[in-house]
């Protein structure tokens, strides 16, 4: 079954509303007998009267029960697999739906006498029977219902027909979408920090979408790109989060090294061992190791390198700073253009881990087994462990970052915790609500074992690794080979880099580079009325990424792939809707259409750089903008506009507050004070784009302060104005100004610019007016969302 | 009729009446809006899983709690707690035992014991806590609920420095790290770079009517005026700036209770909640708790004597909870690992101070100790007959407290608790 056949498939029909549940809601957790007895009869219909047991299949026990609740473990790898039914992913299998359909209806026809010939296709997931799973869908449910109709239709039993109406629009019904030429200056600010030229301007409008594909392409060669793609990873990696300051971050038993700089006797000191120079050579190399992970992103994307290195890279990326640290800088020297230059980096391969008593780390080729982030000391450092915790919250990390997984998330439908603890000896081996989770956890948590808390690499390690725990390995699929045991991570990074989550996963943080939009996941409330619609909104984003992750897959992980694929895609280019007035189920799906999402403030910066030409060191009087590498530290108050410091804030603030409004205003008013004035004066050519090409700072001719206004509202808002909106915005003009005289006659005023905008003379207060539009446009929700 | 069903019928409706229920219920500010007068609520969370033994549940017993034990257990009224004074790691004035604090608030504490969170997980324990719904993302935490309920045109109504802070697409969340900050936001209006007032004004009218014609994607539209309501409620700022004080305190979260003091004292905030880490005791549980149980008690002395300073102390709520307890047992290295029965301190204006409600008991058939008792839900009183506390009765008492049960986003985000089940008398 093809992909376009499941989309016509998933909008041929809807679920129905469910009947009511008779119960409270909330259930003890304690299951008895009287439980497993079978819901009454139900309304399972469908858009027609019975539909089959495919096309039911297709448009909702697929969507709405196997995909979002079961293929998180039933999937072919999955801790699950062992019991016969392991689902496919669109990712793997083309026609997955057709050979999951066989394997789902094998269960629904597999009978237990033991329980009035009830299907185990309902039977397992509700707990009645054992299920490794534990309970994961609640008994009478609408999960449980809609597996109950399924199981009706492969038995061939009648069902009611009826139902109400289905939803057969298709999911974009309505939505209409970005010219060429908006779609091209949307995705350059977003992805090079620049406006489009002319020449890419003229080749869009002459080759419509194809040739966006074709201006993006070039565009992604570029630094800013490069730069855009390792803050958006930094965001993702959060490494630069870490607690240690410099060479702390590295750990003494393994490098003895660390604190080279303040070492009289290290025989390769930085430029002059004045003691005034520490503090910024500290400086300098506190960063230069915070920068590692990004500066691998950088390698990689510069280079057109696959994104699997994110976890398979054979080496470390080392400037000569850190390489001090490392104690390699001896035999790297000579690769460097300047030694002394601390954020010039080289990939290299590291020695083997030593202790202080001369241990080596065990080696098949003689140096460490680099595998991406996970082997670096900024990753292990972040993402800590203890001795009780056995590398379960980088196991936890690692799915997250990499597989698109919470795995805490899978536990919700645990209920009675405490008493399942009690219950087990070992629960997380022995009880069912435990194992699902711990058969998927533990094996890759062993596999960091000979990493210590905070990164430290154990080189001969006092204890064997835990018994009382899944064995290393990846997933449930296979155990570590002891001769692989002294590269496990790279054995790990060879198995995750060829998963079809990897893949997806990529996508899904490109998706968040590209718009700012976070991760949907798929509702978990099956009781929520709209719960089918909301269901449909998040696989409509995740076709739009799936469809990414194929690009990705097919151009040998070239992530601008997938970039290219999610610029042309439909939820990029939604730009309105214009359909039928919309109830709550359509108003649902749409939420999940429109990316509009605030510029952070490094965007925001590099948007300021484009249009008006400011460069990022003029806009120091910002300090809540201006993001300081990689230093969380209390002085970073550009997280008062919704930036992260990687540490306590992982995630950017997306809805605006009245602290960022704040901001929004004091910016927006500086940057008028400072640009307004001088580029009227200045006149025509005096900045990178003119601001002001039909007046200067005496006009007040309407038709040239008309055509300026068109001129600033596509220059800034990206789109040209209507009549109307002119007329608003000169009527704006003249209130001001009208205001603004009077005032100055009144004395209330004076007859200058304010003396923060250089005071020079405005008697006729065109200058203050224009910088009041000016305002206005900076403060534009066109101007300040993505 | 339950209270599920009256959810149903209004999605229902809303949907038959092509109410977006989806689409923000917010409105940009209203500059110089009436202050908002309380109640404000305070919420401390104790991130990553308090030791309920070593405060308002205790035990003593052997291998439960190494550094107390039955006959050490303090009862003070109706409360019985854990031992802490001589405890204390690193005592200092950013610390308080058990004892001075039992001793200053207990009149007023509402203690609820054996509460369960079903799972044990940071991440859906986090959520449960705070919103009072498990397994649904949609929700909004408490804080968010009751702010955009109160008084949604409030510039700072709903504040965070951390935490599981849901808003439910309801509200914006307001992260202010630091007062300093707050100062220097206060002012934007009355520094030389800013256009006049009357121009701003204009400025902002212009910018409404771009708010107000909203967009046909709903998405948009929520952002737009989110957007303008931030830009306008970030003129009342300044009315926050006379209740921050000269001198920060060190305390991390005493910083926090300062600017969520200053949001309740100039009106301009419903709710904060406020965090406090490292919790999170899997190795040597004694000592981390003892390290910060007592500065988090000091953070609520703090705040609350900072409230009285304020004149706002009749309207203050607080709320002290951790998103669950720790095993009744510790593992190898001392520490204890996550365990799905918790509780939770409140007081206020209204609530019945020196009481207790729900226990915890060693349950022989499973052999644990620290199982959550069942109780009466009209008597409160426990009842083997009765039912388990869980997050959603809190919170449903906590709705019913603050005057917004029957509001339209309480509807909307129904907890679903049966009129059979509420705990009327709770709070």
């Amino acid at each position: 079954m093809s992909l376009a056949l499941v989309s016509s498939l998933a909008c041929d029909g809807w679920i129905a509303d469910p009947p009511l549940a008779d119960d409270g809601g909330t259930t003890d957790t304690r299951r008895d007998e009287d439980d497993t007895e079978p819901p009454p009869p139900i309304d399972v219909g469908g858009p027609d009267d019975c539909s089959t047991p495919e096309a039911y299949f297709t448009s909702r026990l697929w969507p709405q029960v196997l995909e979002a609740r079961c293929i998180r473990c039933h999937r072919s790898g999955g801790e699950a697999e062992e019991d016969a039914f392991a689902l496919r992913t669109e990712l793997e299998d083309d026609d997955f739906l057709a050979t999951n359909f066989a394997t789902v209806q094998r269960l629904a026809q597999e009978k237990l006498p033991s329980h009035d010939d009830r299907a185990l296709l309902e039977l397992k997931p509700t707990g009645t029977v054992m299920h490794g799973g534990g309970t994961a869908i609640s008994s009478g449910g609408l999960l449980h219902r809609l597996i109950l109709g399924f199981i009706q239709r492969v038995d061939g039993e009648p069902c009611d027909p009826d139902v109400e109406p289905p939803v057969d629009v298709p999911f974009f019904d309505g939505v209409t979408y970005a010219s060429p030429a908006r779609v091209l200056r949307k995705a350059s600010l977003a992805l090079a920090g620049r406006l489009p030229t002319t020449a890419e301007q003229d080749a869009v409008s002459a080759g419509g979408f194809e040739a966006v594909g074709t201006q993006l392409d070039a565009m992604m060669s570029e630094e800013g790109f490069v730069e855009r793609v390792q803050e958006g990873f930094s965001d993702v990696l959060l490494t630069e989060g870490y607690t240690a300051s410099t060479g702390e971050l590295l750990a003494y038993e393994n490098f003895p090294d660390r604190n080279w700089l303040y070492d009289e006797a290290y025989p390769y000191p930085v430029v002059s061992r004045d003691p005034s120079n520490i503090y910024r050579v500290g400086h300098d190399y506190n960063n230069a190791l915070r920068r590692e992970p990004r500066e691998l992103v950088a390698y990689i994307v510069r280079g057109d390198r696959p994104i699997t290195e994110l976890l398979t890279a054979n080496y470390a990326m080392v400037s000569p700073y850190t390489a001090r640290g490392y104690g390699v800088f001896a035999e790297l020297q000579d690769s460097f253009t300047d030694t002394n230059d601390p954020y010039e980096y080289i990939p290299t391969r590291l020695p083997p881990r030593r202790n202080r008593h001369g241990d080596v780390q065990e080696s098949a080729d003689g140096r460490y087994p680099h595998a991406g982030v996970l082997t670096t000391p900024q990753w292990l450092s972040r993402f800590q462990t203890t001795t009780t915790n056995r590398n379960r919250a980088r196991t936890r990390t690692f799915y997250r970052q990499f597989f698109g997984v919470d795995l805490l998330a899978l536990s919700q439908a645990v209920t009675d915790a405490a008493d399942v603890t009690a219950r087990f000896a070992n629960p997380t081996m022995e009880a069912p609500d435990c194992v699902g989770c711990h058969r998927i956890m533990d094996p890759i948590a062993g596999l960091f074992q000979r990493y210590a808390a905070a990164g430290e690499f154990i080189v001969t390690p006092e204890e064997p690794w835990h018994t009382d725990m899944f064995p290393p390995g990846f997933e449930s699929d296979e155990e570590l080979p002891a001769e692989e045991s002294w590269r496990s991570l790279q054995w790990l990074a060879e198995r995750a880099s060829g998963d079809p989550r990897f893949a997806s996963t990529m996508a899904e943080h490109a998706f968040y580079i590209l718009t700012q939009s976070p991760r949907i996941e798929p509702p978990i409330d099956e009781d929520d009325p709209l719960y089918a619609r909301r269901l449909r909104a998040s696989a409509a984003r995740r076709d739009v990424i799936n469809d990414a992750a194929r690009e990705l897959i097919a151009n040998d992980f070239n992530i601008k792939a997938a970039f290219r694929s999610l610029v042309l895609s439909q939820l990029y280019r939604a730009e309105a809707y214009v359909g039928p007035e919309p109830d709550a189920g359509r108003s649902v799906e749409l939420e999940a259409i429109g990316l509009w999402t605030l510029l952070t403030p490094e965007q925001l910066m590099r948007k300021f750089n484009a249009i008006f030409g400011f460069t990022m060191g003029s806009l120091d009087p910002f300090p809540y903008l201006t993001s300081s590498l990689a230093s969380p530290t209390p002085e970073n108050h550009y997280r008062l506009y919704g930036g992260i410091d990687r540490l306590e804030v992982t995630l950017r603030a997306a809805t605006p507050n009245a602290a960022m409004g704040a901001v929004m205003r004091d910016v927006a008013n500086q940057l008028s004070c400072e640009l307004v004035p001088v580029a009227l004066r200045e006149g025509p050519g005096a900045r990178v784009h003119e601001l002001f090409p039909f007046v200067d700072e005496n006009t007040t001719d309407e038709f040239a302060i008309r055509q300026n206004i068109a001129s600033l509202h596509a220059l800034i808002l990206g789109r040209s104005a209507s009549e109307l909106e002119v007329s608003r915005l000169w009527r704006l003009f003249q209130e001001v100004r009208a205001d603004g005289v009077a005032q100055i006659a009144a004395g209330s005023q004076r007859d200058r610019l304010n003396y923060a905008c250089g005071s020079h003379p405005d008697p006729e207060y065109v200058g203050r007016a224009w910088q009041a539009l000016f305002v206005y446009f900076v403060r534009h929700p066109e101007f300040l969302l993505q | 009729m339950t209270r599920r069903l009256k959810r149903r019928q209004f999605l229902k409706l809303a949907a038959t009446a092509g109410v977006a229920v989806s689409a923000p219920l917010v409105f940009p500010s209203r500059v110089g809006a009436e202050p908002y007068e309380g109640p404000c609520f305070a919420i401390f969370n104790a991130q990553g899983g308090w030791d309920t033994t070593m405060l308002c549940d205790p035990r003593g017993a052997t291998d439960l709690n190494d550094h107390y034990d039955p006959s050490q257990i303090i009862t003070r009224g109706a409360h019985r707690f854990a031992p802490t004074a001589g405890h204390v790691i690193e005592p200092s004035a950013d610390t308080m035992t058990n004892e001075d604090f039992f001793a200053k608030y207990g009149s007023e504490l509402l203690v609820i014991n054996g509460i369960d969170t079903s799972v044990n997980n940071h991440t859906p324990c986090e959520r449960y806590t705070a919103t009072g719904k498990l397994n649904s993302t949609e929700f909004p935490t408490f804080a968010a609920l009751v702010g955009a309920a109160k008084a949604p045109d409030a510039a700072l109504s709903f504040m965070t420095f951390g935490g599981y802070s849901g808003t439910g697409n309801i509200i914006a969340a307001t992260r202010v790290p630091y007062a300093n900050s707050l100062r220097r936001l206060g002012d934007v209006d009355v520094r030389d770079n800013a256009p006049s007032a009357e121009a701003e004004a204009m400025i902002s009218e212009a910018l409404g009517e771009v708010a107000r014609a909203g967009h046909s994607l709903p998405k948009l539209a929520r952002a737009r005026s989110f957007l303008y309501a931030a830009q306008t409620g970030a003129q009342d700022l300044s009315r926050a700036v006379p209740f921050i004080p000269d001198r920060a305190p060190e305390d991390n979260m005493k910083k926090q209770a300062d600017i969520a003091l200053a949001g309740f004292a100039s009106g301009l905030a419903v709710s904060a909640n406020l965090e406090m880490g490292r919790f999170d005791s899997h190795d040597s549980n004694d000592s981390d708790q003892l390290r910060f149980l007592p500065r988090l008690l000091s953070a609520v002395d703090y705040f609350l004597e900072r409230a009285e300073e304020l004149g706002i102390r009749d309207r203050v709520v607080v709320v002290v909870q951790s998103e669950m307890g720790r095993t009744p047992w510790y593992n190898d290295t001392r520490g204890k690992d996550h365990w799905s029965v918790n509780s939770q301190l409140i007081l206020g204006p209204g609530i019945t101070g020196n009481r207790v409600v729900g226990a915890t008991r060693y349950d022989e058939e499973a052999g644990n100790d620290l199982a959550p008792e069942t109780i009466n839900p009209i008597t409160l009183a426990l009842d083997p007959r009765g039912i388990r506390i869980r997050p959603e009765h809190i919170h449903d008492a906590l709705r019913r407290y603050a005057g917004i049960a029957s509001h339209p986003l309480s509807e909307r985000f129904d907890l679903e608790v049966s009129e059979e089940e509420q705990l009327a008398g709770l709070i």
